[in-house]
């Protein structure tokens, strides 16, 4: 036990690596730029007004699709006079719908990536 | 117990948006933690760049500190992993163990040792730890420098408590018998 005392005190004394001498220095400037970094890339929209706008987009869609079922013989208040083929419909709903996965997965990436950036 | 008592007091104030004052606790376990990768590297470069790393990491991930451990423990945890990461290694890789404990340890070195400077006996010191097997080295530096218990090495290396008593056994031993041959070879150089 004593020796084993008279060997830790060996190590510390002897076994220790120093470090350069400007390492603190390079360490706070490393943790400086990336807070600078963050400031720059900060969303200009709130998480939090990103989530409700997402909330308020998926109720609309929600109620449309509920409304659409009672509702019949809906005559337009203006004349729709552009006349698309109906492909080009098509596209627009497949646009939108790839838009809003493309942007969910966005989010849910993001939100993982953050959490397991540490350790 | 005053020391991490500082340590939390320190952290308190960088979570309440102080981060100069992370500047201290990075002095003060610059030197430890570089110890550590350095001796799990052993290359001064790529250790200096795990060390500053994992501060990085550490200051980072200081609102998920949950204080279970103390934080030089967190702290060498994240050092360990930067590490790994560096090494493209998951886990250390420790080769069967099939020795036993004896008691029988060489302890003549001591007085040799204290014939030569404090520069020599560093030199002497440094070429018997870089001599060691990996997982010896690891363990030796993790339980006498690092200053954490076998429990605390299991958790990081996830080398069982069995074979940590064993390799630090095996790491006293081969430390002792590398140490008197570098100082039997200067002896005899001397001659």
């Amino acid at each position: 036990m004593q020796e084993d005392k008279k060997l830790k005190e060996l190590l510390i004394k002897y076994a220790v690596e120093e470090t350069s001498e400007d390492f603190t220095g390079n360490v706070m400037q490393r943790i400086e730029l990336m807070a600078a970094a963050k400031t720059h890339t900060t969303s200009l929209v709130k998480y939090n007004l990103l989530k409700i706008l997402l909330i308020a987009f998926l109720s609309i869609c929600v109620v449309l699709l509920i409304l659409s079922i009672f509702i019949k013989g809906v005559q337009l208040p203006f004349y729709f006079s552009l006349k698309l083929p109906a492909v080009y419909f098509s596209q627009i709903v497949f646009f939108l719908i790839a838009f809003w996965l493309v942007m969910l997965i966005n989010l849910f990436w993001n939100k993982t990536h953050y959490r397991n950036d540490y350790l | 117990m005053v020391n991490h008592q500082t340590d939390e007091l320190i952290i308190t104030r960088i979570l309440k948006g102080d981060s100069a004052a992370y500047g201290a606790l990075v002095t003060k376990y610059s030197n430890m933690v570089f110890t550590l990768a350095y001796n799990i590297i052993l290359n001064r470069e790529d250790a200096e760049e795990v060390a500053q790393d994992a501060f990085l990491k550490a200051f980072n991930a200081l609102p998920s500190f949950k204080k279970q451990s103390t934080f030089p423990t967190w702290l060498y945890r994240i050092v360990v992993n930067v590490a790994l990461n560096k090494k493209k290694l998951k886990k250390f890789i420790v080769a069967d163990i099939n020795e036993e404990i004896t008691t029988e340890e060489d302890y003549k070195i001591y007085p040799l040792l204290e014939q030569y400077e404090s520069r020599d006996q560093k030199k002497f010191i440094q070429l018997a730890m870089s001599a060691l097997r990996e997982d010896e080295r690891i363990c030796i530096t993790m339980f006498y420098l690092n200053e954490l218990s076998v429990s605390e090495i299991h958790e990081l290396t996830e080398i069982s408590v069995a074979n940590i008593k064993v390799l630090l056994h095996r790491g006293r031993k081969h430390l002792y018998a590398q140490l008197n041959n570098l100082l039997k070879t200067e002896i005899k150089n001397l001659m």
